[in-house]
């Protein structure tokens, strides 16, 4: 067995930390033709840079709110939606539901995209529905206020289905003993729901949302570019997509890499908190 | 997830080198294609009087292809893809001239072609790894400094030391002055192998303002001139036959290429792509809002007031990729657009479903006043550099040398342009050649993929533009933009920044790109009120464009001193 | 014993199944949007602003016909085809023995290895240092480079690492107390009673390799080796450039059919990957711990 885990960590030393060693390029100016190890040393430029950009603050705080809401919103979704899969009694049912749901996973972010402004721009049908329902808006896709809602609504749409399999899986696992004697003790079906179910897929809930913690900088930012407009960098412009027009100019590896850095170092930092707390009130914990 | 990170930063730079790739960028020449331009019959507007091009250097016998080997020699290349990859060809072997070029000279060449795309990429990947190849043709855009850049890290050679080594290319380069000035950097040395245009020809001005002809027959009016006449224009489509597009202006309001703006006296091209936004009047660099600050809000204001009366498309900021702008240039509701103008007939196929007389008709940049001389259109110039470079460890570099010299015979040139006469061309009596209908009119393929996969692309040479589609609108087009004035305001794409200079640009020009896309947008729309322009203007200031000016401005100059 | 139904669970049961069959239908929505849209005419496609229940136009298999008409896309699927088949099978051998080892509480260095190998799941180095990896170890134009470095995905090892844990001790010791080794009691005892969450790790690997064309595009350079997503990724490409930033052919670049077909792309890159799902779901069945040892 020892020597099993002995194989399993050369692995991921030679596929994933050799390489990592390429962070030092965010402390260097890296050129190409000198690579890694003979570009010159920075130090923390590439971070002042960074953190000094007159957009600096704004990226922040958008890439922040829209992680925040978007883990609000679309962490518990899956979870309810495989929970009132789990409640139905017709299987055929159920299956449909699950394929359906499922499918959306798979259409690819720049078609997706484009159904989507095409739907909510000045003469787009969601843009009709919700004005006669008493909005006002000229055109959602470019309204500051409605961008939000989009991106979080349609990221749902994408990814609750595949999103929720993982939890079909966990409710599937719960030990029907447990419910069995639940049901003897009289409980009802919210009571089971409440303390057999909940606590049976809580470790996996648990998992998943200190993973995604770890992910809270890493908004997408194909879809940002896809649906943001000028308009909207206000509220829109994530980090991701302001490096990316950066980028546009003369190819920074050093500064990519840098930004890069500095958001792994926050998400890792809230995956160590997160499991923390974790292991504090619950058996759960990555680590 | 480690995919996500590794791809959200990976992706930045792989899309940022894809569009940086695709217009001209001061660094290096091109790495796209030479073509569209449009040889006259008649002949006789072709070379422009200051270059005074040798007319005989491109027509004089020459020795024709010479073997450059009888065993055979094989190089690899590394060679950017195309559309028409995939579908009609897998790989540029295929072509006419590859197959030809090779049973000539006795030579085979390796292609490495990476998908469509990634050709920036793909070549900072391989020369980061040290696998180089040894000869480069395309996705130089995305390498620290382009050609230049190449050339001063010792990765590609100096051709100029060289030259006595290729007297075909000699005799190309030495016909005119443009082409010098051109070719060489600042200090003397060639970075790559360019493609010459035959007699200097400038390429054909691809992009224009559209206006629907079958709008102005309902209102009975004429193609506008003026702004005034603009608004006119555009306030009769809307009242009279309920045009809610009256105007596509570009994504942030300014229209690309300058098209639009022009006739207020300044140049400011649409950002969202790989364009600097400077121009230049006799040699001194410019930024329109702060260098004509008063027409730049001339302009805004104009604009935020057309688009309070409606006469501007309200989602003109969603029409970014290809899907989007043909789909809202070919609806009926559409009445003007500046874009490419070879879509004009692909449009009115597709808006002819809602109406029938759809079309669309070339107008002339809007000006203040009847009249007024224009400073700047787009076009893709009258060279092409760095076709190919040859990389500094190549085997064999003088055979390779010679190999690429045979390109700038007759015989290769017309082989590269035109293919194999009577398989691919004709030519008749007084020596004009045509393509012949295999290629011009196949039902499954538009023209220009099949003669990529034909003759492909991208070869040095000496290129006769004339052998590209000659098109009536289109050379009426070209006409009309040549006449209502010249590209002097343009600032070539063959300048180059040095190290320090880009880094200036790069670290500041972004985010003040990113503040005037806002502005622009808050201003036109009416969200910002003009009582804060100057703080506007003054925040411009404040964030270095001076700075970025200057780099910009010391390049301009050592291009001029050429 | 029954629990008697109230009335609040009737209505509960009725709520629940409009409410899902409103989600169905909102998923559903650009499904069928995408399904119609690639038997459109192309010219209607392009004019249409509104939602789609039937193919805009007249029905057309032109889309259809362009795509398979690409020279590269048949063996593009051969190709995925081997790399989801060999991808899954090597993925799910190794992520599950690691995840095994890692699980198995008397392993000492367990929640240190699992420290490191989250990290590596945050911090990469990007681009340029992984490209130079595979470069060194010969892998760039070789199969293997889809299948090896991507074998153990951090996130499916915790996903069945935590599964592994949840079993109880009880059945591991009464094994060993029988005699059994290591390996004997993964694959008779741990393995069996994790089916779902295997079956989800297997569906995740198969659907990642599916969808992989980022990782393809930069360490492939031989067309005969290129996965399907990555032809269509081709095709997908021109429809997001722009008119008047592309270089002056732009003629070249657009078609009419360019809308068309890359709907057209989305059913036939889609459509083998949906049919996997039903037969994961049955592993999903209720009760798979019935009958193991009360503890």
């Amino acid at each position: 067995m020892y020597f099993a885990a002995l194989a399993i960590m050369i692995y991921f030393l030679i596929f994933s930390f050799l390489p990592m060693g390429g962070l030092i390029m965010a402390f260097q100016k890296y050129k190409i033709v000198k690579g890694i190890f003979g570009s010159r040393f920075v130090g923390l430029d590439n971070f002042k840079r960074f953190f000094e950009g007159p957009y600096f603050f704004r990226t922040l705080i958008n890439t922040l709110r829209i992680s925040l809401l978007d883990l609000l919103f679309s962490f518990p979704a899956p979870i309810i939606l495989a929970c009132l899969l789990n409640e139905l009694r017709g299987q055929k049912f159920k299956k449909t539901v699950q394929t359906i749901t499922y499918m959306p996973y798979f259409l690819s972010t720049v078609v997706f995209c484009g159904l989507i402004r095409n739907f909510t721009d000045s003469r787009g049908f969601v843009t009709q529905i919700v004005n006669s329902l008493g909005g006002s808006y000229e055109s959602m896709i470019t309204d500051t206020g409605a961008f939000i809602p989009i991106f979080i609504i349609t990221n749902i749409i994408q990814t609750i289905g595949f999103n929720s399999i993982i939890y079909l899986a966990a409710l599937s696992s719960v030990d029907q003993e447990l419910y069995e004697a639940a049901k003897i003790d009289g409980a009802g079906y919210w009571k089971q729901w409440l303390y057999v179910t909940l606590p049976g897929i809580s470790s996996t809930v648990i998992i998943m949302l200190i993973l995604r913690m770890g992910q809270i900088m890493n908004v997408n930012y194909e879809k940002v570019i896809l649906l943001y407009a000028p308009s909207t960098y206000d509220v829109a412009d994530v980090i991701s997509s302001y490096i990316y027009r950066a980028g546009l100019q003369g190819g920074d590896y050093s500064y990519s890499t840098a930004v890069g850095l500095f958001n792994s170092v926050i998400g890792f930092i809230l995956i160590l908190i997160a499991n923390m707390i974790s292991k504090k009130f619950s058996e759960t914990s990555l680590f | 997830m480690k995919r996500r990170v590794l791809s959200v930063l990976a992706l930045a730079l792989t899309a940022a080198f894809l569009v940086n790739g695709c217009g001209s960028t001061p660094q290096d020449g091109s790495t796209g294609e030479a073509d569209t331009g449009t040889k006259t019959t008649d002949g006789g507007d072709s070379a422009d009087a200051d270059t005074g091009t040798d007319e005989n250097a491109d027509v004089q016998a020459d020795a024709g292809i010479e073997r450059i080997s009888e065993e055979g020699i094989t190089w690899n290349m590394f060679k950017g893809s195309h559309t028409c990859m995939g579908i009609l060809i897998d790989d540029w072997n295929e072509t006419l001239t590859a197959q030809q070029m090779e049973e000539k000279t006795g030579v085979h060449i390796d292609f490495t072609t990476p998908i469509l795309g990634e050709e920036n990429t793909q070549l900072n990947l391989l020369i980061s790894s040290g696998s180089i190849p040894d000869f480069i043709s395309g996705g130089v855009g995305g390498y620290e400094g382009g050609a230049v850049g190449l050339l001063n890290d010792g990765i590609s050679v100096d051709i100029a030391e060289y030259l006595d080594l290729m007297p075909n290319f000699k005799k190309q380069l030495e016909a005119s002055e443009f082409r010098q000035k051109e070719v060489y950097t600042d200090d003397g040395r060639i970075t790559g192998l360019p493609i010459f245009f035959e007699d200097d020809e400038e390429t054909e001005i691809f992009a224009g303002v559209l206006i629907r002809k079958d709008l102005l027959d309902d209102v009975g009016m004429d193609v506008p001139e003026t702004y005034d006449e603009w608004h006119d224009v555009l306030t009769a489509f809307k009242e009279q036959c309920g045009i809610t597009k009256g105007f596509v202006p570009g994504t942030t309001g300014m229209s690309q290429n300058n098209m639009w703006t022009i006739g207020y006296g300044f140049g400011y091209r649409d950002y969202w792509g790989s364009d600097f936004p400077f121009y230049q009047i006799d040699g001194k660099v410019l930024y329109a809002p702060v260098d004509a600050t008063e027409s730049f809000r001339a302009y805004l204001e104009m604009m935020e007031q057309w688009y309070k009366e409606g006469l501007i498309d309200p989602d003109f900021q969603s029409v970014t990729d290809i899907n989007a702008q043909i789909s809202t240039y070919s609806s009926a509701d559409c009445g003007s657009c500046v874009t490419a103008y070879s879509m004009a007939g692909m449009l009115a196929s597709i808006g002819s479903e809602f109406k029938e007389d759809f079309e669309y008709v070339v107008a002339p940049m809007p000006v203040l006043e009847k009249g007024t001389v224009t400073h700047e259109y787009y076009e893709n110039g009258k060279i092409q550099l760095n076709a190919v470079i040859i990389s500094a460890d190549c085997e064999d570099l003088e055979s390779a040398l010679r190999y690429w010299d045979q390109y700038y015979t007759r015989e290769a040139s017309d082989l590269s342009c035109w293919g194999v006469e009577g398989t691919t061309y004709e030519v008749a009596e007084d020596g004009t050649k045509t393509w012949m209908d295999n290629i011009t009119n196949n039902p499954n393929e538009n023209f220009i993929n099949m003669r990529y996969a034909t003759v492909g692309t991208g070869y040095p040479g000496s290129f006769d533009v004339g052998s590209t589609m000659v098109d009536e609108f289109n050379i009426a087009a070209d006409r009309l933009y040549r006449e209502q004035g010249d590209n002097q305001w343009r600032i070539s794409g063959n300048i180059s920044l040095l190290e320090d200079e880009l880094d200036v640009y790069n670290r500041y020009m972004p985010d003040i790109n990113t503040y005037l896309d806002e502005m622009t947008v808050k201003y036109i729309t009416g969200q910002e009120s003009f009582d804060g322009f100057d703080n506007f203007i003054q925040t411009v200031k404040d964030m270095n464009v001076e700075e970025c000016k200057s780099a910009f401005q010391s390049a301009l100059d050592r291009y001029n001193a050429r | 014993m029954k629990v008697k139904e109230t009335p609040g669970r009737k209505i509960f049961r009725v709520v629940n199944v409009l409410f899902l069959t409103a989600i169905s239908f909102i998923c559903l929505a650009p499904i069928l949007y995408t399904v119609m849209a690639s038997f459109s005419d192309p010219v209607s496609l392009i004019n249409s602003r509104s939602m789609l229940f039937w193919p805009a136009g007249e029905i057309t298999l032109s889309g259809y016909e362009l795509v398979f008409g690409n020279k590269s896309i048949w063996k593009s699927y051969g190709n995925t085809i081997f790399y989801v088949t060999a991808g899954t099978i090597v993925g799910i051998f190794a992520t599950s023995v690691a995840a095994y080892i890692f699980s198995r509480k008397y392993f000492a260095p367990k929640n240190f290895c699992m420290l490191l190998i989250s990290f590596t799941m945050l911090f990469n180095g990007g681009l340029i240092p992984n490209y130079i990896l595979i470069s060194r170890l010969g892998l760039i134009d070789s199969r293997l480079v889809m299948i090896i470095p991507g074998a153990i995905n951090v996130f499916n090892l915790i996903v069945l690492r935590t599964a592994f844990m949840g079993i109880p001790d009880s059945l591991e010791e009464s094994a060993r107390l029988d005699g059994a080794g290591d390996f004997c009691i993964f694959f008779r005892i741990i393995a069996p009673l994790s089916k779902a969450t295997i079956s989800v790790v297997v569906l995740f690997i198969a659907v990642a390799q599916w969808n992989s064309w980022f990782l393809p595009s930069l360490y492939f350079n031989d067309r005969d080796l290129f996965p399907l997503q990555l032809i269509l990724r081709e095709i997908l490409i021109v429809g997001n450039m722009s008119l008047t930033n592309a270089s002056s052919d732009v003629s070249s670049q657009f078609s009419i059919y360019t809308l068309l077909i890359q709907y057209c792309t989305i059913v036939v890159s889609t459509l083998p990957i949906l049919c996997i799902y039903p037969f994961i779901q049955k592993y999903f069945a209720k009760g798979v711990m019935i009958g193991s040892i009360k503890g």
